[in-house]
């Protein structure tokens, strides 16, 4: 299995990429870890829609980002706080490369406050886990499943999230052994 | 259905929507193409089989409005879906009227692009599983009336009786033009399986792997031109009856295959290595002697116990000629209908011709000689005059006749060859299987 590397850009609390980390290495059984990368946010900045485009940061750590062209083998997952966009989307909650070996998640839309709801770190966390894991399955190449349950299933809101689980089920679980 | 197997074409001048629409549903794990045009978008709908497309109303040249209209006039089944930048009601109401599904504004709320996709492949599967219940309906009241008053036929009729409701292997044997696709028709309108399709398969009209691909259906690019995936007839059969017309005509490998999937009913499509299943019944037809293939080695002994299960042997005509006169009045009604013409019947003379004549072709001889009796009758009856019996009637052949010289020229070929049937079809400059279908028509036997 592929090393993952993790790089909060733009200021995700170090507390939250910390606690990605444990999950991470349990569902994908590899090493994990956190670096420093840096990016000017604004570059990616649509000041027609105010958000941020996916699609241009996935494609900026994939070209800039040393480790990838240093250990081939690596895959990298951009950890933002900016509302994510690709153009003929309203939103993404992250955006992955199928089959290669970045990806951008950004947990924006995940906090219960967005919604007029108190905070909930611990509801953060799993929203962030599930949608990290998520995107890192697409660049494992697996597709959306159609089990509910299942993390690769396709969540456009919140509570779509809230109904899934952080592991793969049975088929996905074995598709990534295979593709792994 | 596969997710793999239900393609979206998104059409669009923007590259980055293209890219971005693609990739969203190639994540769902759907089959994708995109079009940058309106005419690279014909392009691709004509090549292959699409379930839904996404198209742009704004792209220079033909717009999406413009398209729309093109494809509604050859293909109804499409689900298309408008894409637009401003959605006026102007647009959107012209867009449903020329057969639109939906239309959505960019951006698009991914949850309601997702739902949007759900929504046009449930209406899309409704309109094709009403499409197969009409086909199915239409199938069952024209699936024809077995006429025949005859003890044989009243036996016949016994049979499929007696068989239809089970799930047993059928073997219907007779000539040529005897009716066996009608008992197969019967024998699946009786059986529970009434409600899904018949499906049948012509062995003896094509070369072994078109056969196989025919059976069995292929994968893309399972070999050339085969530019899409397509289902076979064993896959389409599931739930209904597999009606394998001339099996006696199939070739060893096929009928090696064929058995494999009778037994396990199982199979994979050719180039492809997923296991499917398939819940079919077989009934099946010949007018050649298996018994023989079998002693010959040219049919496989453990296919042929598989087949023949319950045999329904078909009388010829001329061994039914009691059922003449009713035959001949029933096509005589069917084709007044068709070509609404007010024949009353037929002349004492006619009639007695008919009940003379041996027809070699069986009641479809019999129904094409009514057919054109009708066609060229000016009166309330048809006269002897009208019907083109002449030759057979009197049992005079001059031998000068074409059939006649090409009878003669393939017998004498065989018997150079000493009957070799690769060695003569290729003298002959003709495949095998039309070489076995013509000394079958023909009647010919090697001379011991």
């Amino acid at each position: 299995m592929k090393a993952i590397h993790l790089l909060p850009l733009g200021g995700p609390s170090p507390d939250l990429v910390e606690a990605l980390s444990g999950p991470l290495r349990q569902t994908f059984r590899t090493r994990v870890e956190t670096h420093g990368f840096s990016l000017d946010p604004e570059r990616f900045f649509d000041e027609g829609r105010s958000q941020y485009n996916s699609t241009r940061i996935l494609m900026h750590v994939k070209n800039h980002y040393p480790a990838l062209k240093q250990e081939p083998g690596i895959c990298t997952l951009a950890l933002v706080p900016f509302d994510l966009f690709i153009p003929i989307l309203t939103y993404v909650f992250g955006e992955a490369e199928v089959g290669g070996n970045v990806a951008v998640v950004s947990y924006h839309r995940l906090a219960p406050e967005r919604y007029g709801l108190p905070p909930d770190n611990p509801l953060l966390l799993d929203r962030f886990v599930k949608e990290v894991v998520h995107e890192l399955g697409h660049v494992f190449s697996l597709i959306h499943c159609s089990v509910q349950s299942c993390v690769m299933h396709s969540s456009s809101y919140v509570e779509d999230i809230d109904l899934k689980e952080q592991s793969f089920c049975r088929t996905c679980a074995s598709e990534l052994a295979l593709r792994s | 259905m596969n997710k793999s197997e239900i393609g979206i074409l998104v059409v669009d001048d923007e590259l980055i929507v293209r890219e971005s629409l693609s990739k969203w549903f190639r994540e769902d794990g759907f089959r994708v193409d995109a079009a940058e045009n309106a005419a690279a978008a014909l392009r691709k709908l004509q090549a292959g089989p699409w379930n839904i497309m996404l198209v742009d109303i704004k792209m220079p040249g033909m717009d999406g409005i413009e398209l729309l209209q093109r494809v509604r006039q050859t293909n109804k089944e499409v689900v298309i879906i408008v894409i637009t930048a401003f959605a006026t009601v102007d647009t959107a109401v012209k867009a449903l009227k020329e057969g639109a599904f939906d239309y959505i504004t960019k951006p698009i709320d991914p949850d309601y692009l997702d739902h949007m996709v759900d929504k046009a492949l449930q209406q899309q599967l409704l309109v094709r599983e009403n499409q197969k219940l009409k086909d199915t309906v239409s199938e069952l009241s024209e699936s024809g009336e077995i006429i025949g008053e005859s003890p044989e036929m009243k036996k016949v009729m016994d049979l499929v009786h007696t068989v239809a409701p089970t799930d047993t292997t059928v073997m219907i044997r007779g000539e040529s033009g005897t009716g066996k696709e009608l008992v197969a028709r019967a024998i699946h309108a009786g059986s529970p399986r009434k409600y899904f399709p018949i499906v049948t398969v012509n062995c003896g009209a094509m070369t072994e792997s078109l056969l196989e691909s025919e059976l069995f259906g292929h994968e893309r690019g399972a070999f050339t031109g085969a530019q899409y995936r397509r289902k076979g007839k064993v896959e389409l059969a599931d739930g209904g009856t597999l009606f394998l017309d001339e099996v006696g005509n199939i070739d060893t490998k096929t009928q090696m295959d064929l058995l494999r999937v009778i037994e396990t009913k199982q199979f994979t499509r050719v180039g492809g290595t997923e296991i499917i299943r398939s819940d079919f019944r077989v009934v099946c037809a010949t007018n050649k002697d298996l018994e023989g293939a079998v002693r010959e080695g040219t049919f496989r002994e453990d296919l042929y116990y598989r087949l023949n299960v319950f045999t329904i042997d078909l009388p010829p005509l001329r061994g039914r000629r009691g059922d003449i006169a009713n035959l001949a009045h029933y096509f005589l009604e069917k084709f007044s209908r068709q070509m609404n013409k007010k024949v009353q019947g037929f002349s004492p003379e006619a009639m007695q011709a008919l009940k003379a004549h041996d027809w070699p072709g069986n009641v479809r001889e019999l129904e094409n000689a009514v057919e054109r009796a009708m066609v060229v009758a000016q009166g309330d009856l048809i006269e002897r005059s009208h019907l083109p019996l002449h030759a057979v009637v009197t049992g005079q052949r001059d031998g000068k006749r074409l059939e006649d010289i090409e009878q003669r020229h393939i017998e004498q070929v065989l018997r150079d060859n000493a009957w070799n049937v690769s060695r003569s079809a290729a003298v002959l400059d003709i495949d095998r299987v039309t070489l076995y279908h013509k000394i079958e028509k023909f009647g010919l036997k090697r001379e011991q």
